[in-house]
């Protein structure tokens, strides 16, 4: 019962006749289901072609995507995915991005409606149902993709450095409602983010991926029980570990 | 204030009087303003020729560019959109558009008389002609303008092809829709005059009471029909303009 990648490899041709740059070679993990899982590494490393490879925007050149011992070929509304640039269509107000999926899936329009409405109370959006994502603030819009999402009530969510463009207090508040959210529901997230503290502060286990072509390098547990102290010992240690496996991968990179 | 935005064409009009009563233009080649109030006044209450009003030619006018521009926004909206989210098809159609679009709508009208005969569907056929292609590549324009992280974004709430377009690609393209169909409209109406004046067979239209009055040497009657023209136009246009903010809110 988890996400199961055996063998991954991806490369994107280059221009004017270079060789193919290989993004992943050979990537293998686990995320076993239930679990928050962050995945760091160093900027372009193939962290977001991951994602979207399991989400099935992209088609891995080799290998398997197993969710629940079943492969995942192409988008399902099984899975979810939140951008970092949030992604909202900015001619639907926040109900109608909120509703998207439903409407999609068939949903009548009532049940929609209700259904919405329950999540943008969820959300903290109330009194802005009926505004344009232009009329939201970076924390709001980025609420707005993740109800969206939710409210497919897909199985796995994967998230592409979600809180990235947002500023440090927002995004300090935004990683509490996510995880408030998620310990309610205990679904399966991986969280891709270049933000080390906010993967220690988040997750059940880390991912540390290797430059480019990417594998694992690390699998760290975090066992540190929640709420956690973000300056506490065990978290600096852990910060320090992972800022420490960065950092090789860095040389001779810059 | 609202006088601000209005004194220099005021001070024109004023000028141009002046002139005329002086003297300085013939009123055979340029006839005062008030001369062409006159006219107006003439065209609306006895009509050129005699019998046939202006609101019956401004009609016949506002009919066929109402066809020709109808077929250009329902056959340019949908092509545009196919050729924008299909770039195979839009590979194979363009080379086609781009050649057709730099033949002047005027340069159809032979032949298209010799298709439709002289009337309405002639006459359509120019002005679908002249709305056509802005309508067709400002719409492409605008779906190629969607970003396409929203439609990856759908895609993974469930999209298929249909909904994609549907719920994304149209409603993104949206404001290049109404560019092209202001460009279009205005272009449209332009021909429609010219149309007109190589022949219609009700013998009403705005172009052919132009030549009419042309036919029998009153300029003050062609500058109030081109005055009639120049206004309708613009109403033409701001009420697309009306439209275009009740559909398209977000912008």
């Amino acid at each position: 019962m988890s996400l199961t990648l055996t063998g991954i490899h991806k490369s994107f041709p280059a221009e004017n006749g270079a060789p193919p740059l290989p993004v992943l070679a050979g990537l293998d993990c686990q995320v076993p289901a239930g679990r928050l899982v962050s995945v760091v590494g160093p900027s372009g490393c193939g962290k977001t072609t991951l994602l979207r490879i399991i989400a099935g925007l992209e088609p891995a050149d080799q290998g398997r995507v197993l969710w629940r011992g079943a492969e995942l070929a192409g988008p399902s509304r099984r899975v979810g995915l939140v951008f970092q640039q949030y992604a909202l269509l900015p001619w639907r107000t926040t109900l109608g991005n909120i509703e998207l999926g439903l409407e999609m899936a068939g949903l009548p329009r009532e049940e929609r409606r209700s259904q919405a409405a329950e999540y943008v109370q969820a959300f903290g959006l109330a009194g802005f149902e009926h505004s344009f994502p232009h009329q939201l603030s970076g924390g709001m819009q980025q609420r707005v993709a993740i109800a969206r999402t939710l409210i497919l009530k897909p199985e796995l969510v994967l998230m592409d450095e979600p809180f990235g463009s947002l500023d440090s207090q927002t995004r300090d508040a935004m990683q509490e409602f996510l995880l408030s959210l998620w310990q309610q529901k205990r679904d399966t997230i991986v969280f891709v983010t270049h933000n080390v503290d906010e993967a220690v502060f988040l997750s059940d286990e880390i991912l540390v991926l290797s430059r480019r072509p990417a594998r694992v390098l690390a699998r760290l547990e975090v066992t540190q029980a929640r709420p956690r102290d973000r300056t506490s010992p065990a978290s600096n240690d852990l910060r320090r570990q992972i800022l420490a496996l960065l950092k090789q991968e860095q040389v001779g990179l810059v | 204030m609202r006088l601000g935005r209005w004194w220099l064409p005021l001070a024109l009009l004023a000028l141009w009087q002046g002139l005329c009563s002086l003297g300085v233009f013939p009123p055979y080649k340029l006839p005062s303003p008030l001369a062409i109030i006159a006219g107006f006044v003439d065209l609306a209450g006895q009509g050129m020729p005699p019998g046939q009003r202006l609101h019956w030619h401004l009609l016949y006018s506002l009919l066929r560019v109402g066809v020709g521009f109808a077929a250009a926004g329902l056959i340019g909206v949908p092509l545009g959109l196919f050729m924008g989210a299909s770039p195979r098809a839009g590979r194979l159609i363009s080379p086609l558009v781009e050649m057709l679009r730099p033949v002047p709508p005027l340069a159809w009208i032979p032949i298209s008389i010799l298709w439709f005969g002289i009337g309405l569907p002639s006459a359509g056929f120019i002005i679908f002609l002249g709305a056509f292609f802005p309508i067709v590549l400002n719409t492409i324009a605008g779906v190629t303008s969607v970003s396409p992280l929203l439609v990856e974004a759908v895609r993974t709430l469930g999209a298929g092809r249909r909904e994609i377009v549907r719920k994304v690609l149209l409603p993104g393209a949206l404001p290049n829709i109404f560019v092209g169909l202001r460009i279009g409209l205005g272009i449209g109406w332009m021909t429609l005059v010219a149309a007109e004046f190589t022949g219609v067979k009700s013998g009403y239209g705005l172009g052919y009471m132009i030549m009419t009055a042309r036919d029998i040497q009153r300029p003050d009657e062609i500058m109030a029909g081109m005055a009639v023209i120049g206004l309708t136009g613009l109403c033409i246009d701001g009420l697309v303009r009306l439209l275009q903010r009740r559909l398209v809110p977000w912008q």
